[in-house]
């Protein structure tokens, strides 16, 4: 591992160092990647409104528009540089509602050390309603079936509190200008969540690595992904999803109906051979966000157009995975329009 | 011996300071500002990182501007200025080299010379200036145009109304006397 942390150091040491002050010390078109922050400074006294969209997926092709018929997630965003190492801002993702609160200050620079580093915190609070119903604890007997399943239901569900809503992340953002055509970044993140579901973590660790690759003057082909070691798995119980089998409909036995159903006669072994183990599968998890595009810079606007498989865009929700697989052909399109605006008055009259 | 080298060494040192000192002029501090005026939009910048000298009997002039050093109020415009449109990676430094027509300390002062900018050379520039001499050293302020079409500097079609082709640039210069 040590290894392979001073290997990777030294590929980015050893490559063309820009110390001297005349090469240009920017790295992205803009100050945004497709999924985290660049380490591109906002700039003091200069407000970055931000435009971004995910559309539905493209599977479906031509007879839903490439996924455009489907409501798209969509993200509006301000950023204010206080100066010009120091931004905050704030954003409104409609998936789950998210407010989310966010602030970057840039540590180190390209020009005076091998990589410019950033430290960039997000606060998000996720305002839509939201229960967790958990595996049966409390049971209600009265005989009918019906309202005998609304009521354990009601009493085994959980209704989230705002406080539960809350997620925090923190990460470093590291990025490396290799050539005048190509940068890198590395950023380590980490995020915590006051509320998850049983069987996921509310701590999680992962790393967005992304780059960029100068077409031309003004295009950009751009790169994200980000790894983690483990995702959220689909659906909203983990019980109720590791009872799936790969045919759907059919679900696996619990040891209770096994229990009673050997002793009554109603349940065979080659029925619990085939049902819970022959058609056993694991439960499906989201898969790693990957994305890539175009950056495209018309003079004071920058516009991201990409392909992804992942349709998040509140940055204290992109650990946990993506919702589509790009082996099945599943993906969706997606673009960011950031437009720059500055409020410094002029220092001298011509 | 170790005597008679100290001596010649200081004494060489001597008349080298001596034989350059008035003959040189130097640029002490000076600011690069620029402006594009549409009806759109209006951009200006600045940069403070410009050298040169002139030399007194030969009337050579030369100056150079490091153009990374250009900014505007936008960080955004700053760094698309640097990478396409001045392309400092390239041309990191824009030169004037030329002559002037008289050393003067006071009044309208004017040069003629070579402008290179963006990899382009253009001759017989003429550039035109007031001079002053203040406590400091001796002032001076410059009014120019540039052409981006004469440079090649390329304004994409989307952006042609909110840049003017021609830049207005004023340029300040402080001049110390060696």
């Amino acid at each position: 591992m040590i290894h392979r942390v001073l290997l990777l150091f030294l590929i980015f040491y050893v490559s063309d160092p820009l110390f001297s002050q005349s090469k240009s010390n920017t790295h992205f078109m803009g100050s945004s990647n497709l999924f985290m922050p660049s380490t591109e400074d906002i700039g003091e006294k200069n407000l970055v409104f931000r435009f971004n969209h995910r559309f539905g997926n493209a599977k479906t092709g031509f007879d839903e528009f490439y996924g455009l018929d489907q409501g798209a997630n969509t993200q509006l965003g301000l950023d204010y540089g206080i100066t010009d190492k120091w931004m905050i801002g704030i954003a409104r993702t409609s998936q789950l509602k998210t407010w989310e609160l966010r602030s970057k200050y840039r540590l180190l620079s390209q020009d005076t050390f091998p990589f410019t580093i950033s430290l960039y915190g997000v606060m998000g609070q996720e305002t839509s309603d939201q229960s967790y119903t958990y595996s049966y604890f409390n049971r209600n007997w009265s005989g009918n079936s019906t309202v005998d399943t609304q009521i354990n239901r009601d009493l085994n569900t959980y209704k989230l509190t705002d406080h539960d809503k809350k997620s925090f992340l923190g990460s470093i953002l590291i990025s490396r200008k290799l050539s005048e055509t190509i940068s890198i970044q590395v950023s380590p993140m980490f995020v915590h969540r006051n509320f998850t579901p049983t069987q996921i973590n509310s701590d999680r660790t992962g790393v967005d690595i992304g780059g960029r690759f100068k077409i031309s003057t003004r295009i950009d082909l751009s790169f994200n992904a980000i790894f983690t070691p483990k995702r959220d798995y689909f659906g909203d119980s983990y019980s109720a999803e590791s009872q799936k089998t790969s045919i759907t409909g059919i679900n696996q036995l619990s040891g209770d109906q096994i229990n009673t159903g050997l002793g009554t006669g109603t349940v065979t072994p080659i029925e619990i051979l085939t049902k819970n183990i022959l058609l056993d599968e694991p439960v499906k998890h989201r898969f790693i966000p990957f994305g890539i595009g175009l950056d495209i810079e018309t003079g004071g606007h920058v516009f991201q157009l990409f392909v992804s498989n992942n349709r998040t865009l509140a940055q204290t929700q992109l650990l946990r995975g993506a919702d589509f697989d790009f082996l099945k052909k599943e993906f969706c399109l997606g673009f960011n329009i950031m437009r720059q605006f500055s409020f410094a008055t002029e220092k001298e009259a011509w | 011996m170790i005597k008679l080298g100290i001596t010649i060494v200081i004494s060489l040192l001597l008349t080298a300071s001596i034989s350059s000192a008035p003959s040189e002029w130097k640029i002490s501090s000076g600011k690069v500002f620029f402006k594009s005026e549409t009806d759109y939009e209006t951009i200006t910048g600045e940069g403070d990182s410009i050298q040169g000298m002139l030399d007194v009997t030969s009337k050579k002039i030369k100056i150079e501007i490091n153009l990374g050093n250009i900014k505007t109020a936008n960080k955004l415009q700053t760094s698309h200025m640097q990478d396409n449109y001045f392309e400092i990676d390239k041309y990191p430094i824009s030169t004037f080299e030329g002559s002037v027509l008289d050393v003067k300390e006071n009044g309208e002062v004017s040069a003629l010379g070579t402008l290179q900018l963006h990899g382009i050379k253009k001759e017989n520039i003429t550039l035109t200036g007031k001079i002053e001499k203040t406590l400091n050293g001796l002032e001076q302020v410059s009014y120019f145009t540039i052409s981006l079409k004469d440079y090649q500097i390329e304004v994409p079609k989307l952006v042609f109304l909110k840049v003017n082709p021609i830049i207005q640039v004023k340029v300040k210069i402080l001049w110390v006397i060696q």
